[in-house]
């Protein structure tokens, strides 16, 4: 079943509505699915979310969440999703405890309901210990789980998670990538953006990658790296790094044979990053803004 | 502290030297010292706070995604400064018996006037508080609106005195129909139906518009 289709999505800001933030962009997320909002700084992916979790309004197009429209059903479908924001908002004079409780209560959640619940993913994401702690005393990781805590408190069929590991150290973010793959096997629904492109390749079944507000490809992380090719060549040409897809390591080398200044080639597995590149790369040589362009 | 400065000043001070032809000046000035400080109190206890929550600590973003209703938010954030409101008038007009005040200040109108002054400025701060773009624009707003109608608006002198323009312009200011019903009220005066029309009007423009902006303006930023 389609937990999400966005069908030509368009949202555009300034007085004259000349800057277009969203352009015509539709995709669609199945169930259980781990869908990952891939783009530069200013793409369109944090609007995009926003539109959809109801802070935004857009301009134009359709929303429909488990066939449900936003337009019309926005409480129903306010209770069916979880939102993890860019940034922290957790209300730093309360303790852990306390924001979970304003939360439960802005779902009407049952006190027994709250109570289990909280405890229980408290104790999942480590943090049970400092359920009483006020949270202008957790660090940024800590404030960063209960963000997420919070989301699931009232138990969403659709997470929304915006840069959820931004700013953080390796470890808590190794942390973080644990807790997205337990929800995944749990069944829900994932919404993810992040800059992090090794975040994307580990956590998602499909990316989505766009570029100044429209759809520039989507595929999984497997599919995009394999037409792309799953080896590439990096080598130095007059001063500028040029890369090369091949299907394999032979194909590369006999190409590498050919090229002077060997201390500079790099020949390795092609990664999520390398395809984000050739996406997005704004004009250079490996820049090819569709597949279809980079495969012609 | 400020209102019970005010009542010091002209209450104690300057008052115990003015005979209005309602009395004491003292009792001339409370009703307005009371609707400044409803005002000011309603208004803080309501605007900044939505400021903050909106802008910096980004809080307000969680009532917005919560499956409650526009209606809930705005009752919500608007008792919010009418409570703030009530605990500083019942203060001040505690400490106002010690000053020598009329007694007969808690009759029923005077309540009513209350009442709709602290929801009027409640209210008047979460329309400020959904709009403003930053603390700066909140600052702003209480150096010139708030505090220019904190002292002409009947709080410490009747407005018929000031003249014909500007009387009137200032009889259309939300806090000049509290002073006068307050006073009214207070000084056992017949009470002039247009103070509560004129608040009732306010109110119910203020509420729509407070309505109006939850469903339909974006109360968030582009890119957090």
């Amino acid at each position: 079943m389609k937990a999400i289709r966005v069908i030509e999505l368009t949202k555009s800001y300034g007085s004259k509505r000349d800057v277009i933030a969203v352009d015509n962009l539709s995709f669609e997320v199945e169930e259980g699915q781990v869908f990952c909002l891939l783009g530069p700084n200013g793409a369109g992916k944090t609007t995009t979310i926003r539109i959809l979790n109801t802070l935004l309004k857009k301009d134009r197009g359709k929303i429909y969440f488990f066939d449900m429209d936003l337009d019309k059903k926005p409480q129903e479908i306010k209770n069916i999703i979880g939102v993890v924001q860019q940034h922290t908002n957790v209300d730093s004079e309360l303790t852990v405890w306390e924001n979970l409780l304003i939360h439960a209560m802005l779902h009407r959640m049952k006190k027994s309901i709250f109570e289990e619940r909280a405890t229980q993913l408290l104790t999942a994401m480590d943090m049970i210990d400092k359920k009483n702690r006020f949270a202008n005393k957790l660090s940024g990781g800590e404030r960063r789980k209960l963000t997420i805590i919070k989301a699931l408190l009232h138990n969403p069929k659709i997470l929304f998670l915006d840069e959820p590991t931004v700013g953080l150290d390796t470890i808590t973010r190794r942390a973080i990538w644990d807790s997205i793959k337990q929800l995944r096997s749990s069944g829900k629904t994932i919404i993810l953006t992040t800059h992090y492109i090794e975040e994307a390749q580990m956590l998602s079944d499909l990316v989505l990658i766009i570029d100044k507000g429209k759809k520039i490809v989507e595929e999984s992380p497997y599919s995009l790296i394999s037409k792309l090719g799953k080896v590439i060549l990096e080598y130095q040409e007059n001063s500028k790094t040029i890369y090369k897809f091949f299907n394999s390591k032979q194909e590369a080398k006999r190409f590498s044979a050919n090229l002077k200044d060997l201390e500079s080639i790099l020949i390795r597995e092609t990664n999520l990053e390398d395809v984000f590149i050739a996406m997005t790369g704004n004009g250079g040589e490996q820049s090819c803004s569709s597949l279809e362009k980079c495969f012609p | 502290m400020g209102p019970i400065l005010y009542l010091t000043a002209f209450g104690w001070g300057l008052g115990s030297q003015i005979h209005t032809s309602e009395g004491s000046y003292l009792n001339f000035v409370l009703p307005g010292i009371l609707s400044l400080t409803a005002m000011t109190s309603a208004f803080n206890g309501s605007g900044p706070s939505i400021t903050i929550s909106r802008i910096y600590t980004k809080t307000f973003e969680e009532l917005l995604i919560a499956p409650i209703r526009t209606s809930s938010i705005a009752i919500a954030k608007i008792t919010t400064g009418l409570i703030r409101g009530i605990l500083a008038c019942i203060s001040l007009i505690f400490v106002s018996f010690f000053y020598g005040a009329n007694p007969f200040l808690w009759n029923g109108i005077f309540i009513i006037h209350l009442v709709f002054c602290l929801l009027i400025f409640s209210s008047l701060g979460v329309v400020a508080g959904l709009l403003a773009t930053s603390h700066e624009t909140m600052n702003r707003l209480n150096s010139f609106f708030i505090t220019p109608m904190a002292f002409l608006g009947g709080t410490f002198f009747n407005t018929s005195l000031l003249p014909y323009p500007i009387s009137q312009i200032i009889n259309l200011l939300p806090i000049t129909p509290c002073s006068n019903g307050l006073r009214a009220a207070s000084l056992g005066k017949p009470q002039i139906p247009e103070y509560f029309i004129a608040e009732i009007i306010w109110l119910t423009f203020l509420t729509f518009t407070i309505i109006w902006i939850l469903k339909n303006k974006e109360l968030t930023t582009p890119y957090s």
